[in-house]
């Protein structure tokens, strides 16, 4: 929280119309993303966060509004530029299964991307390799091995290595957790959160578990229908959530606590 | 009060040609009628499995290889295929996880509601009907008699949970096998279901199994918990007194590792506290504690094969190092 200046990623206007127009994904939706911040998206289903994320990496073209990575508007930008570009925004996926391919070691599936994208020198991949498993804590024999050796959690220790090759300064999660067993999903926001701390990323956490999406953001966008309809701090969101939404999703919240469930019901 | 469903010293094998090893053993418990017993573990802990097993559900490779189960006192286990489908679907009912494929695609809610009371209750077309809609109404659909004629996946993620709660209700079940029924589902819709398994209860009481990793599912709904990890029971208890005095390091690991909502900027909890290590995929070749790798409270003892503790008053854990951890965890 502590190095923020000009934003690094700027949204404004945002539009995804499918559909002719019938379907809003995302319905005018602006926000900012500072230098080393995390800000959480949290939502249901199908209101469009998962969009937002596909429209900032490029993968879907808006049908309106801006993205601005370090105030450049990345669809103007000449095909040169946007493969420069393409490394600076990397995205992490929720179901670590289907996103290695399963004929690939774990090595060939962090250098191919390097190399193509000339990040670091033939000699120097290895060690690139080796450096990067340990970063996510994962012993150096993995990358002679397959994905079908990994739990897990493992196969999401290698999305984030993956990610983290290309030398990212923004970093998209989409879900990153919902598909891990509770007590691996404690391992990997911890790795999260380090990392981002010792490289100074940005982050972009997009959930629909409020107290996950709360414990590693520094402010959290509410989207409901394609639209954000709060954003505030992550510890105001709670102590002042302001509208209606946000105090449903927050009640939603199961209470650890036994003995205090019948006091809410009160 | 006669348990509704005691099992006892339950085992299950994985049997292929070439080996043969446990994923399941001396797994025993009880549930009475009326009440909610939470199973809780992380996957490939046994806990599916545990409940198809009594339902003779397993599939090729897995066999129920020792141990009873009795259902209102009679032993499923000795019941032929014939005198199982009398009771499952009917005293006996599922809800699973994802119900885009628990549903039949094909035939609409209402086609596949009546078949099982036509069945089961011996009803006629036109009062299963009536009956079905009934029952959409009571889950809480909007407008049941449209519901009814659509197929599933014209429907939303939690209508078609509620659709499959609807029917597990049918025949108005004695016990609800409930196996992570709102995993796939938004928070918002969890809690719509939640509560309605909770008035459901009241009206019914119908007992219902809880099978999820979710704590707090299991916090908000379940009278009683089972804690399993690889395989066996590793703690047993009333909900208060395991999210009060955890006494298994898994079930205190399980209970730490989850983000709590900090509302006071000081005490923003970093890092949280996690389980090391993965689930062991297989257990047959730990000596003692299953747990014993991951455990950070490791110590000469916990390679003997551990035994189920009395840690207080129907309070069960399987480390001998229970009232420590009972201490650790109120710290």
């Amino acid at each position: 929280m502590n190095e923020i200046n000009s934003p690094i990623l700027a949204v404004s206007g945002l539009k995804k119309y499918y559909n002719n127009s019938s379907i809003r994904a995302v319905d005018d939706v602006s926000f900012t993303i500072n230098q080393g911040e995390t800000l959480g998206l949290v939502g249901e289903s199908g209101c469009g966060k998962s969009t937002i994320a596909k429209l900032i990496v490029q993968l879907e073209k808006p049908s309106e509004g801006k993205i601005l990575f370090h105030n450049q508007d990345l669809s103007t930008l000449n095909k040169e530029d946007k493969h420069k570009n393409k490394t600076k925004i990397q995205m992490i996926f929720q179901d670590p299964y289907s996103s290695l391919n399963p004929r690939k070691t774990i090595g060939d599936a962090i250098k191919d991307p390097m190399l193509y994208h000339q990040i670091c020198e033939k000699e120097e991949v290895h060690k690139e390799i080796l450096r990067l498993l340990d970063l996510v804590g994962l012993p150096a024999n993995s990358m002679d091995r397959y994905p079908k050796d990994f739990s897990g959690g493992q196969r999401q220790r290698i999305g984030i290595a993956r990610a983290l090759s290309l030398k990212p300064e923004l970093l998209i999660c989409d879900e990153p957790v919902s598909a891990l067993d509770v007590s691996i999903q404690a391992q990997i926001l911890n790795l999260l959160k380090t990392i981002q701390k010792e490289l100074s990323l940005s982050m972009l956490f997009i959930g629909h578990g409020l107290s996950v999406v709360h414990y590693i953001s520094d402010r959290i966008a509410v989207m409901y229908q394609g639209k954000i309809v709060e954003e505030a701090d992550s510890i105001a969101l709670f102590t002042n959530p302001g509208h209606d939404y946000t105090k449903t999703l927050i009640s939603s919240i199961p209470i650890l606590d036994p003995t205090l469930r019948n006091i809410r019901k009160a | 009060m006669i348990p509704l469903l005691k099992v006892e010293d339950l085992r299950i094998d994985f049997v292929s040609q070439k080996i043969s090893y446990p994923i399941v053993d001396q797994l025993s418990f009880q549930v009475l009628p009326g009440e909610i017993l939470a199973v809780v573990g992380e996957s490939g802990s046994g806990k599916s499995i545990s409940l198809l097993s009594l339902m003779g559900l397993l599939g090729s490779e897995l066999k129920t290889t020792g141990g009873r189960a009795f259902f209102q006192e009679e032993d499923l286990f000795q019941k032929t295929e014939k005198e199982l489908d009398q009771i499952r679907g009917k005293e006996i009912s599922m809800v699973f996880q994802d119900a885009l494929t628990s549903l039949n695609p094909v035939f609409t809610v209402g086609n596949q509601m009546i078949e099982g009371m036509k069945i089961h209750m011996g009803l006629s077309k036109q009062q299963a009907k009536e009956r079905a809609l009934l029952l959409l109404e009571k889950v809480g659909l909007p407008d049941p008699s449209s519901v009814f004629k659509k197929y599933p996946h014209t429907l939303s993620g939690g209508m078609r949970q509620r659709v499959m709660i609807a029917m597990a209700l049918s025949c108005k079940p004695e016990l609800l096998i409930a196996d992570e029924p709102t995993t796939a589902l938004d928070v918002t819709i969890q809690a719509q279901i939640i509560q309605l398994l909770k008035e459901l209860r009241e009206e019914l009481n119908m007992a219902i199994i809880l099978i999820t990793h979710d704590m707090g599912l299991v916090a908000e709904l379940a009278d009683r918990v089972l804690v399993l990890y690889a395989g066996q029971i590793v703690e047993e208890a009333k909900v208060e007194d395991l999210f009060a005095k955890p006494s298994h390091p898994y079930t205190m690991g399980l209970l730490t590792s989850i983000p709590q909502i900090q509302t006071k900027i000081q005490k923003k909890q970093e890092p949280l506290q996690s389980i090391e290590g993965n689930v062991p995929d297989t257990f047959h070749d730990i000596e003692g504690c299953r747990f014993q790798n991951r455990c950070p409270y490791k110590t000469s003892g916990c390679e003997k094969q551990q035994q189920l503790h009395q840690a207080q008053t129907n309070h069960w854990s399987r480390c001998f190092r229970y009232d420590f951890i009972q201490k650790e965890a109120s710290l």
